[in-house]
């Protein structure tokens, strides 16, 4: 008798909160299709076979047949390669000295026996 | 405390020289180049002083007042209007208790984020577009007749609005939800034990739990406030709109580094500087005012 009071409390929630609660999930979904069926129409843009690359709309979310020369011609130049490479180097390079450089004066900034701490953190915080 | 632990510890130095070398490179030898918008600069040969005059042939034009009002525009669009969205994403989102949903949508929001304004742009350039695109494929199925919204003057900022919102809404949520999921189970358990509806419990609880978390955002975002996204502009803006969406950065860019006008557009940019600096004091004073936290 307890048991079943507990549990018949703990499942029940009200029909209007459930109303609501479907209201936001609908909203929700909207705004997730929103936002990718822009994504998933370049996607299938750039997957479609060319010959029937016309046949894809600005709402399409699936390719129209299937081929990956784009890609192929993509990866064959190498001015791309080479615009890839460069954006991995910076990101690369660029992150692991920045990683270096804040860690280290962060842990400097941190210690109460730094000369001047006043001065350097006015410093470091108005870039 | 003990005299001891006062003392300095010079070794300390070594360890924030390398990013004291990148503050005076890139952030304090610089300063010295704003000096050019006091000269006639020649980049060859002597630079002539010539005072204020830089400033007021930018207060006197009336390209300048248009791009100032654009800033101040869009800004504002993209600061107080887009400012209660992602709450109000935050509090729906709160309300989803299926595990899977939650994340899927999380997921699926945060993804443009990640996305650069050039990619972007492409992507909306595209979808907007009157032949193609699919915002124009929706107007068909309403019998409507096809609208170029990235050359209509009236749209265009709206376009910028909405892609600002189609590339943050969920990332900036995050710190909302952080927030949401902070509060005390227990206010809304004794809320319910006093019969508070669910609206009741957003008034008296939820959003007085949330407005330290909204005040500080706010007045952050209050302190970029002349910057308006040069990425986005830059990439979404063509010549026939031109006139409504060219704010400070792009002006600065176009007539500095394009047009070669460097001590007009070093005038432009410091104009700029000294208002971001007084709007980011303000927004230190204002955030120590209400949060009892300033921003350094």
């Amino acid at each position: 008798m307890v048991k079943s009071i507990s549990t018949a409390k703990r499942v029940r929630t009200p029909a209007s909160e459930l109303f609501w609660r479907w209201c936001f999930i609908t909203l929700l979904l909207c705004t997730c299709v929103v936002v990718l069926v822009p994504l998933l129409n370049v996607l299938a843009l750039s997957l479609s076979d060319p010959a029937r690359v016309s046949e894809v709309r600005g709402l399409t979310v699936f390719p129209k047949g299937f081929s990956l020369v784009n890609y192929r011609v993509l990866l064959a130049n190498p001015l791309f390669m080479r615009s890839i490479l460069n954006s991995v180097f910076i990101t690369v390079v660029g992150t692991s000295l920045n990683l270096l450089v804040t860690s280290m004066a962060a842990f400097a900034l941190t210690r109460p026996k730094l000369p001047f701490k006043r001065f350097f953190m006015i410093l470091t915080s108005w870039s | 405390m003990p005299a001891l632990s006062r003392r300095r510890d010079w070794t300390l130095l070594i360890l924030l020289a390398p990013a004291l070398a990148y503050f005076l490179v890139y952030h304090l030898i610089p300063i010295g180049g704003m000096v050019m918008a006091f000269q006639d600069y020649r980049i060859i040969g002597k630079s002539p002083f010539v005072g204020l005059k830089h400033f007021k042939m930018l207060f006197a034009s009336p390209a300048f007042m248009q791009v100032l009002v654009n800033t101040l525009i869009i800004s504002f669009m993209k600061i107080v209007l887009f400012f209660p969205l992602p709450i109000v994403f935050a509090l729906m989102l709160n309300e989803v208790r299926t595990s899977f949903l939650r994340k899927f949508i999380q997921s699926t929001t945060y993804l443009p984020h990640f996305l650069s304004w050039v990619v972007i742009a492409g992507i909306w350039i595209a979808f907007l577009s009157p032949s193609s695109g699919g915002a124009n494929q929706l107007r068909g199925l309403f019998g409507l007749p096809p609208r170029d919204y990235m050359t209509d003057k009236s749209a265009i900022r709206w376009v910028l609005f909405a892609s600002e919102t189609w590339r943050s809404l969920g990332w900036d949520s995050i710190i909302y939800l952080a927030a949401l999921t902070s509060i005390s189970p227990s206010l809304y358990e004794s809320a319910d034990l006093d019969g508070a509806g669910a609206l009741q419990k957003m008034r008296f609880i939820t959003l007085p739990e949330l407005l330290p978390t909204m005040v500080t955002v706010f007045i952050l975002n209050m302190g970029f406030f002349l910057n308006a996204g040069f990425d986005q502009v830059f990439n979404m803006m063509n010549d026939s709109v031109i006139s409504v969406v060219d704010i400070l950065d792009t002006y600065v860019y176009r007539i500095g580094l394009l047009n070669m006008q460097y001590s007009f557009s070093t005038a432009a940019s410091l104009f700029k500087g000294a208002i971001g600096l007084v709007l980011i004091l303000a927004a230190h004073q204002g955030s120590r005012k209400i949060t009892g936290k300033g921003l350094w």
